[in-house]
């Protein structure tokens, strides 16, 4: 179902957004714009009026089941700012028909318009089922929001030239990678999706952590494995070296923050911040109980919003190529960020 | 002696969970085929709801009591989930065209056949898209400290050629059930 669609039904919207509070405010303000009318009628309209606003108030309120995500309106607009329109210029010239020597198995013209397609829209980006990608993703989105120009420079450098530098960093990606990039199979849309396969593999070919150590070459089949993994350190090492952003960190890749309310932090943090959170997806996706838990972070989300509710919060982040808005409770909160990133917003 | 040797069975079976019991595991060809027609009852009707709007339906008790909906639109991912927040599912998938009743009809029938999830992914082949249900079932044996994996059942939802039955079969480790219906283990969720 198409978003824009969702939220103009006016039939749904009255059935779901307007609160009792709302439909009270909206019939004394009727009652005042009609008053000659109820003066001269006056006890048949207020009767009428006051029945209505009788009936209305008792059925919305006899109604929790408004749903409560329509509070917050989420989707993106489409529009295209001034930042992609920049980065889209980038590519206009480009000739889309030539295959790189430097990249076999990746077809120039699904690259380019899987290129496209990104700066279009940052948040279709999708990490690939079963991958380890979700710190290069979490990553890439960030860049698409953040400098798509550089994103667009990096990407045709990297397809064009097999090489691509940006600040500090010289991304040179092994043969091994070069060649794995664009048979990568069974991970959804990834398999199709050549541009992210480039970036993810070149980056994780890059930039290594201590969980890398155990297996620093690439192999087939290593995009799920520890080959791919992202520590905290990692990540915001990646952010620095590559976008040159000022960043802070709170958290490890074992301890969650040790401050009071997490929630206080990021709720003050969100309006002038960036904020990426690093998360253990266990609290994050629940299901079936394991036997262990283990307490570790395994995910990172871009955040977007928070909100405090009587139990819980309601979350919207990015994550898998969309962004998503779900309930937490107070005690899954809790347990499930081990690391704030929060990058300064640009002054616009 | 009898210390020692109660000693060396605790440490055996200590090394036996440490390690992740790896044993041998897999759902029966004999489930499929004694449980084929529910099991294809909850494929079809997986399929009239989800041309209604795409959703993932997953049971998150032993239970079969609470569970989450994830209804996505083509921006936005929505996860209602009862074990989190006590708010009614029904009104909330409403705007979406679902109907609780038919989810109630086919939560039912899951629990029948011990189905903990349904979910849509594709797989794509020289560029073309491959849409499958699948449908997970009890947890898979994968070790203490290694990610959830389930038994997942594959149902294709377009015609597969022979070439390309093959093609899946030794690139996705499936195993052939049916025409177009394959076995996996696999811990993909999203």
């Amino acid at each position: 179902m198409n978003e824009n669609q969702l939220y103009n039904n006016p039939v749904l919207l009255i059935e779901n957004v307007i609160s009792y509070k709302e439909w009270l405010r909206y019939y004394i303000y009727l009652l005042i714009k009609n008053i000659d009318l109820l003066y001269r009628k006056f006890f048949l309209a207020s009767f009428f009026a006051g029945s209505i606003i009788f009936v209305n108030v008792k059925i919305i309120r006899a109604s929790p089941l408004r749903d409560p995500y329509l509070i917050a309106c989420v989707h993106d607009t489409g529009n295209i700012t001034s930042l992609q329109q920049s980065a889209l210029t980038v590519l206009n010239g480009m000739d889309t028909s030539i295959a790189s020597p430097f990249w076999p198995n990746v077809k120039p013209g699904k690259f380019y318009n899987n290129v496209t397609e990104n700066i279009k829209n940052p948040n279709i980006l999708y990490q690939g089922g079963m991958t380890n990608f979700c710190g290069y993703a979490a990553f890439a989105n960030f860049m698409l929001l953040r400098d798509p120009e550089r994103y667009a420079h990096l990407m045709l450098d990297l397809y064009r030239t097999g090489v691509a530098s940006s600040n500090s960093t010289h991304l040179k990606p092994s043969a091994a990678v070069r060649k794995a990039a664009g048979t990568l199979f069974g991970k959804g849309p990834l398999d199709i999706n050549y541009a992210d396969q480039v970036l993810f593999l070149s980056l994780a070919d890059h930039f290594k952590g201590y969980m890398n150590v155990f297996n620093l070459k690439y192999d087939e089949g290593d995009e799920d494995n520890l080959w791919a993994s992202t520590t905290l350190a990692k990540f915001n090492r990646m952010m620095k070296q590559i976008l040159a952003v000022k960043l802070y960190a709170r958290g490890s890749d074992l301890l969650r923050p040790m401050f009071m309310s997490r929630y206080r932090y990021i709720k003050r943090k969100l309006p002038e911040n960036d904020v990426i959170l690093y998360v253990n997806s266990h609290f994050l996706n629940p299901s079936f109980k394991r036997f262990i838990t283990l307490r570790v972070p395994t995910h990172y989300i871009h955040l977007y919003s928070i909100e405090k509710r009587k139990k819980g919060f309601i979350i919207t982040y990015w994550d898998y190529g969309l962004k998503t808005q779900q309930a937490v409770t107070q005690k899954m909160f809790d347990k499930l960020i081990f690391g704030i990133i929060c990058i300064k917003k640009n002054k616009q | 002696m009898k210390i020692v040797r109660n000693t060396s069975v605790l440490c055996g079976m200590l090394c036996f969970f440490m390690t992740g019991c790896h044993m041998q595991e897999k759902l029966s060809n004999k489930y499929y085929l004694s449980n084929e027609t529910a099991l294809k009852q909850i494929n079809n009707e997986y399929n009239k709801l989800y041309q209604i709007n795409p959703f993932i339906l997953n049971f998150t008790d032993a239970q079969f009591k609470k569970y989450s909906v994830e209804v996505s639109t083509d921006s936005v991912r929505y996860v209602y989930n009862t074990s989190i927040m006590n708010f009614s599912v029904a009104d909330s998938i409403k705007r979406f065209g679902l109907s609780i009743t038919d989810l109630k009809k086919l939560g039912e029938k899951m629990f029948r056949s011990k189905c903990i999830c349904v979910a849509r992914h594709s797989f794509y082949l020289d560029e073309k898209e491959y849409p499958a249900n699948w449908l997970y079932f009890k947890q898979a044996r994968s070790g203490m400290f290694k990610e959830s994996r389930y038994h997942v059942l594959i149902f294709f939802q377009k015609g597969l050629t022979e070439e390309n039955r093959t093609t899946f079969i030794e690139k996705q480790e499936l195993m052939q059930l049916d025409k177009d219906v394959f076995y996996t283990i696999s811990n993909r969720f999203k």
